[in-house]
């Protein structure tokens, strides 16, 4: 194909913020309308990308490589496989319906909108670059946008949650630079070609360990890792609804991607030294997490907590380096990021109704708003992992991949792991009982039921919940091959 | 004798001339802004001569020397100058009635810098060290504030002090070499004999140079200098004297001193780490966003000493990338500074809240140029950072790099300190800021230029490999 399908998409976001940019002052529908016309193009292309895209081939596709930076060596160099295809899509679609569900904002609109598309532009990004430099400049653009909308349109602690998530992710994509600057200069031609650089990977042990130590930095504050996660509830409860949902839906799949398309590829022997410190690690994230979440009496954070739980079976599933587990790990960073993505935005809609989301302030809201919750109860179920619905796929991959490993007691750590999905029902059932069953409290007597564009945004991502919970093989099918080639190549 | 080399030196000199004397025909209360728009055109003017000027030698012996190195760095001058003298005009307009004065010591501070880079000889670079030198006391304290003439001293005593020590050290070096030309002191060293006295004379020069540069222990006038002196003449102070005097830092050192570079090169590392940390460290407290980004500038000055700790001509290449990137940036911050200043009376941070709403163009302004000093991708800084780095591993100083990163990020903190007031802070008032047509341009200019050397940097890197080479 020679319509460079992957640029278009990642820059019209950007070239939609400009255009916002230069819209005169007071043009609030405008603005909103631009902003909905430039994040709904990229997912028509989602859309064509999606349809072009050869299931059959572990190779690149769409690529797009010209040499950028020859002092460095350094490529524009995109393309997308099945590790990346997935939530590459879900990015499209996350991103236009919490642009959608944003339409209700007031304050600082035209900021907002171009922040927002930024964001866009730079998670795309991070999806499809396939050079190491440009990775990293995906990655770090997320930064500006995301410290912005945390630090303007959230909560009261607001700027405190701000610099906290900036600091914590600079602090960690900094220590993975030392480590891109490294790999560069000991390979051998120098390169920062993903492809290049784990299909050649001769890197002398010991260098692997090092190397794979400062990506793991550098990812584990972004997915997070217990114990680089504590920026990760902060951020979730001061930040608005819409940048709640990208940073659970997305920005913490970025982290769980850089180790599927970095660390483990271009450091095999690595990722099988450390695939018990990994696998014990994703454990901590689960049952903590888990814990963690029931204690919580505010809805986000409780939110928050299960998504440091639900990174976890990623976690375990990939240090098992099965092909089944690094399925659930690709499979679980979709599921989870369309079920956490509704959920968030489940909680949006009644925070700007009731004004709290301390669940102990609410009570049988079932009787004022019942479509709102039979939206939260589909989500709430797709993530304590119901069959039929997207949560349990994720999860059962996952921990069938661990299972099978050939690792020595992987088979306990998937038993241990099974008690964080026993826990998730349980938190979130009484979630449930606590606020939608119950009396009504009169309190609530005011409150009115989800409105249409609330709908408009939710309802498609639940679609996407119940479609994969009823057909996995739409999903499987699109990494299979690239998976399976991973795990051999690791495995050799 | 060959004065054409000269050309853009006399230029500066004689536009230097024509405003001290066109001030003096010019009415009392009539546009002082024309002086500027004078300098400005000089300046030009001396580019092209800086263009057009032939490499070589002026005066036989290496007191004058135009090698593609001079020329990269004199380009920059001459370009920082003109951005200084845009940023002068207004900031000065309501502030002293002095304008031709200003404008005459600054142009010969320039030329001061010039000469700097040009001289392949202790004599001469100490000679065009103090032009710079003096002019520079003379501007810090030029508005004869409280804090101007506390900067202005401190920087005079200071200042005074270390040239002092530097001739001090030229005379020991000279003494024990036989010779002030530096690339004859670098063949004497290769082969010669190296007492223990000429030890002492190289640690004098690190003195005097670690003072103009302002790396830790040599950096105490730089707060108070930053803060008093005229905006616009901190913004020379942090970019053209830094860059002056990190070219013959580099001169000096490496064409130098090179050949005994074992003796020098672990405390160069010491300052180096010294300066990254205390510098960033220092300007974490600090209220006046002067007094911020002075310790900030000290920060760099510290990631600047990488490449000279590297040495080779990738690590010298990309210290002069740095430079001019850092220079673009710091010079961007300034002139938004200047402009915030005249209106609101303040430097202090907390009296930036809310300034999204009273000039969003600034702010954009200072936002772009914070985030390329921090370092952020796909701005400038990042670039400049990504390649002094690079081959700070490369040359297996994996430390210094990891140092950098850490205080990278800690230089984050505090660069958006000043975007949470900018942006995330109320207003108290909230009239609108207006700026002049010119500076919008300029600044606009300025942003571009973050953009395009961040994303196209390659050309760039390639003018500063091609620079690197000193002599001829």
């Amino acid at each position: 194909m020679d319509f460079p399908i992957l640029s278009w998409m990642i820059f019209i976001p950007l070239i939609g913020g400009m255009f916002i940019l230069c819209t005169p002052k007071g043009m609030e529908k405008t603005v909103k309308g631009l902003a909905l016309v430039f994040s709904f193009i990229p997912l028509v292309l989602a859309g064509m990308v999606y349809a072009n895209f050869n299931h059959n081939t572990a190779e690149l596709q769409f690529v797009e490589k010209i040499l950028w930076i020859p002092a460095f060596n350094i490529h524009y160099s995109l393309g997308i496989d099945g590790l990346s295809i997935s939530i590459f899509l879900l990015t499209a679609l996350l991103t236009f319906l919490s642009v959608l569900i944003s339409c209700s904002i007031t304050k600082r609109v035209k900021e907002y909108f171009i922040l927002f598309l930024i964001l866009e532009t730079g998670m795309l990004g991070v999806f499809v670059a396939m050079d190491l430099f440009l990775f990293y400049i995906f990655w770090e653009v997320v930064l500006l946008p995301m410290y912005f909308l945390i630090g303007i349109w959230g909560g009261p602690r607001r700027k405190y949650a701000a610099i906290k998530f900036v600091l914590y992710t600079v602090a960690g994509s900094l220590i993975m630079l030392v480590g891109i600057l490294c790999v560069y200069f000991t390979s051998n031609p120098h390169t920062l070609d993903i492809i290049e650089l784990s299909k050649t990977c001769s890197f002398a042990r010991e260098f692997q360990n090092l190397m794979f130590f400062l990506f793991f930095l550098g990812f584990a504050v972004k997915v997070p890792i217990w114990p680089f996660h504590t920026w990760l509830p902060d951020a979730h409860v001061e930040a608005p609804t819409a940048a709640s949902v990208i940073l659970a839906g997305i920005l913490l799949k970025m982290g769980i991607y850089g180790f599927l398309r970095v660390s483990f590829p271009i450091f095999p022997d690595a990722a099988i030294y450390f695939a018990y410190p990994f696998a014990v690690l994703g454990v901590i994230n689960i049952i903590y997490g888990a814990l963690t979440a029931m204690a919580q009496n505010d809805l986000k954070k409780m939110i928050a907590y299960s998504s440091i739980s639900h990174m976890g079976f990623c976690l375990i599933a990939m240090s098992a380096l099965t092909v089944t587990g690094i399925n659930g790990a690709v499979i679980q960073m979709f599921t989870h990021g369309a079920v956490t993505g509704s959920l968030f935005m489940l909680v949006g809609v009644i925070y700007d109704r009731a004004h709290t989301r301390n669940i102990d302030e609410f009570s049988g809201l079932w009787h004022k708003m019942p479509i709102y919750t039979g939206m939260m109860t589909i989500a709430v179920l797709a993530s304590l992992g119901l069959p039929g619905l997207a949560g349990f796929i994720g999860e059962f991959v996952c921990l069938m991949g661990t299972f099978v490993s050939t690792f020595p007691g992987f088979k306990l750590l998937a038993i241990l792991s099974t008690s964080g999905v026993v826990i998730t029902a349980v938190y979130l059932l009484w979630m449930m009982e606590r606020v939608f069953w119950r009396g009504l409290s009169p309190k609530w007597e005011h409150l009115t039921d989800i409105n249409k564009i609330e709908l408009l945004a939710i309802i498609p991502i639940l679609i996407v919940v119940i479609l994969i919970g009823v057909c996995p093989k739409l999903l499987v099918d699109l990494m299979n091959v690239s998976t399976t080639q991973m795990v051999h190549g690791i495995m050799q | 004798m060959n004065y054409t080399l000269l050309t853009p030196e006399i230029i500066v000199c004689c536009t230097a001339l024509l405003v001290l004397v066109a001030d003096l025909f010019m009415a009392q209360g009539s546009n002082k802004r024309l002086l500027g728009w004078l300098a400005i055109a000089g300046l030009i003017i001396g580019m092209f001569a800086v263009h057009n000027s032939p490499h070589g030698l002026a005066f036989g012996n290496r007191s004058f020397v135009n090698d593609s190195f001079a020329v990269y760095f004199k380009y920059l001058f001459l370009g920082i100058g003109i951005l200084v003298i845009v940023s002068s005009m207004d900031y000065l307009a309501n502030r002293t009635t002095h304008h031709g004065e200003y404008y005459f010591v600054l142009l010969l501070v320039i030329m001061g810098t010039m000469f700097m880079v040009s001289s392949g000889e202790l004599i001469s670079l100490y000679v065009s060290l103090e032009l710079l030198s003096v002019g520079s006391y003379v501007l810090v304290a030029y508005l004869r504030t409280r804090q101007g003439i506390e900067g202005g001293i401190k920087y005079l005593l200071f200042g005074a002090f270390c040239s002092a020590v530097l001739l001090y050290g030229i005379g020991i070096i000279y003494g024990m070499t036989g010779t002030t030309e530096i690339q004859k002191i670098g063949e004497f060293l290769s082969h010669g004999d190296k007492g223990c006295a000429l030890l002492l004379g190289l640690a004098f020069t690190l003195a005097g140079f670690g003072f103009k540069i302002a790396c830790i222990p040599f950096h105490f006038w730089v707060p108070e200098a930053y803060e008093g002196a005229p905006t616009p003449i901190t913004a020379f102070l942090a970019s053209a004297s830094k860059a002056a005097s990190f070219a013959v830092f580099i001169r000096v050192f490496i064409e130098g001193f090179g050949g005994i570079r074992q003796e020098w090169i672990m405390a160069l590392v010491v300052l180096c780490i010294l300066t990254i940390a205390i510098g960033n460290l220092s300007a974490i407290p600090q209220a006046n966003i002067k007094r911020l980004l002075a310790y900030s500038s000290i920060g760099h000055a510290g990631y600047l000493l990488i490449g000279l700790i590297i040495g080779t001509t990738a690590g010298l290449s990309a210290v002069m990338f740095y430079l001019l990137v850092y220079a673009l940036a710091t010079l961007g911050i300034f002139m938004v500074i200047a402009v915030i200043s005249n209106k609101i009376g303040t430097d202090e941070i907390e009296g930036y809240a809310g300034m999204y709403k009273r000039s969003p163009f600034l702010c954009l302004c200072m936002l772009i140029c914070l985030a390329s000093l921090a370092g952020l991708p796909p701005l400038a800084g990042f670039m400049g950072k990504f390649y002094l780095f690079a081959y700070a591993v490369h040359a297996g100083y994996i430390y210094l790099a990891v140092i950098g990163f850490i205080f990278s990020t800690i230089s984050v903190y505090y660069y958006f300190r000043i975007l949470k007031s900018m942006y995330l802070g109320e207003a108290k008032d909230e009239s609108i800021i207006s700026l002049s047509p010119l500076l919008r341009v300029v600044l606009i200019i300025i942003m571009l230029g973050l953009f395009l050397i961040g994303i196209l940097p390659q050309s760039f890197i390639s003018l500063a490999i091609g620079s690197v080479s000193m002599g001829n």
